[in-house]
């Protein structure tokens, strides 16, 4: 077998698995025969396992908690005439606030800690954009310790008030965290290793950014399902 | 959409929903009727129930967070308005997955309104390959490294890849939830692994 007759069959050959037969046995055969004399196929095959490997491993990704909100709000939107069995009109009128002054202050608040520049950095800094700008050091370390400080107050504001969350959204919320956490653990320790690296930097911008939005949507819902919001609206109703 | 490919069941990636049981079958149906007659609890179970798998479905084939999200708010949003149609033939989380695929696919495919379909667009792209003859992957891939990089494999082979490496299915159903030929899903994924392979060494393709 040439390594352009190979060519044809390194995808079956790397999907093979124990359970699940796709070459035949003669033809896997002489893939193994060809492989056994040609490093550059023996390369490649390694690395498209390793990558298999890799992909099947890949852990679930966890939807922010506002997609649901945004679900809800647009299904008591639909004009089906079961508006008010998803939401009362208080509840309605107080979610639909809450979340609003929330989210804005919440923004305003993280964007308050963070200079225009700084802004404009982390906006280049996208992950999905083609040519991310590099920022220097000493910009990077201003824009950290601002993800870092903005962070830590959400956090503070959580830890106090998280007793107001069910245990089940307590739970989801710890897994995002704990991933979250993951990927900033995984960013600080590739810009350890490099710390001039671009994809890095991204990284850990990314991992903080999804942190703050993360941590709001926790003080908005904590803030939306207080009791004595709901028994101070009730009260202001009678 | 005639094929039914999630329904087969065929448990070789875990998270590809499996064919229901009858008990399944009925939890289902009565969570279904409840969404139906305006329960707002039921249809938030169902949400809690399979938004993580198709989160990180739609997630992978859009190949960003914020696209997911919408897309994921939509998908949601389409099968509450065609809850009617759920007849309990397969599982509900296999119902809402077929009906995921499909909706991706359809933003795709408008996204590359100048193209026939979804695959074509890479007819003419080859892989960089690095030409090496010792392997160049490092052979622990960061988890990170590894969705970034597929988020930036060019959207036709990202959906195949991510159909069949990531979900688990067959090329001969990605044949058919595409409208190619089984050789042009073999030939995508192909593209996407070596693409996979040149960005994870370092070398841009």
């Amino acid at each position: 077998m040439t390594c352009q007759e190979y060519d044809a069959y390194i995808d079956d050959y790397v999907d093979e698995a124990p359970s699940k037969a796709v070459l035949s046995d003669s033809l896997r055969t002489e893939c193994e025969a060809h492989l056994s004399t040609c490093a550059y196929c023996r390369a490649l095959t390694t690395d498209l396992r390793t990558i298999r490997n890799a992909t099947r491993a890949l852990e679930p990704h966890v939807p922010s908690p506002q997609v649901w909100y945004r679900i809800a709000a647009a299904i008591e939107a639909e004009p089906r005439g079961i508006v008010s069995v998803w939401f009362g009109g208080w509840q309605r009128a107080l979610a639909g606030a809450v979340m609003g002054v929330l989210i804005v202050t919440g923004l305003s608040w993280v964007g308050s800690r963070l200079a225009p520049a700084s802004r404009d950095r982390i906006a280049a800094a996208n992950p999905f954009a083609n040519e991310p700008a590099a920022m220097d050091a000493a910009e990077f370390t201003l824009v950290e310790q601002q993800y870092t400080t903005a962070i830590a107050g959400l956090e503070d504001i959580t830890m106090k008030e998280r007793a107001g969350l069910d245990t089940d959204t307590a739970q989801v919320l710890q897994a995002n965290l704990t991933v979250i956490d993951g990927a900033i653990g995984e960013s600080r320790a590739a810009l350890d290793q490099e710390p001039e690296s671009t994809v890095a930097q991204e990284s850990l911008v990314e991992a903080l950014r999804n942190k703050v939005a993360l941590l709001q949507d926790t003080v908005a819902l904590i803030n939306a399902t207080r009791p004595g919001d709901a028994d101070t609206i009730t009260g202001l109703n009678q | 959409m005639t094929s039914d490919p999630v329904g087969r069941g065929q448990p070789r990636e875990p998270t590809r929903p499996s064919k229901p049981s009858g008990n399944v079958r009925a939890v289902d149906l009565e969570l279904v009727q409840r969404c139906q007659h305006g329960d707002a609890a039921a249809f938030e179970e169902v949400y809690r129930a399979h938004a993580g798998r198709l989160y990180s479905l739609v997630f992978r084939m859009a190949g960003s967070a914020n696209d997911a999200e919408d897309l994921l708010q939509e998908i949601f949003l389409h099968a509450y308005r065609k809850m009617a149609s759920f007849r309990g033939d397969s599982s509900l989380g296999t119902w809402l997955y077929r009906l995921a695929v499909n909706h991706c696919l359809d933003v795709l495919r408008g996204r590359q309104a100048k193209m026939t379909r979804v695959t074509d667009s890479l007819d003419d792209e080859g892989a960089t390959e690095p030409a090496s003859a010792t392997p160049m992957v490092p052979t622990a891939v960061s988890r990170l490294d590894l969705e970034r990089a597929i988020a930036r494999l060019p959207p036709g082979c990202r959906t195949a890849f991510v159909l069949h490496d990531v979900e688990g299915f067959e090329h001969n159903e990605i044949a058919k939830l595409l409208g190619v030929s089984e050789g042009t899903s073999k030939s995508q994924v192909h593209k996407a692994r070596m693409k996979l392979r040149a960005m994870l060494s370092g070398v841009t393709p």
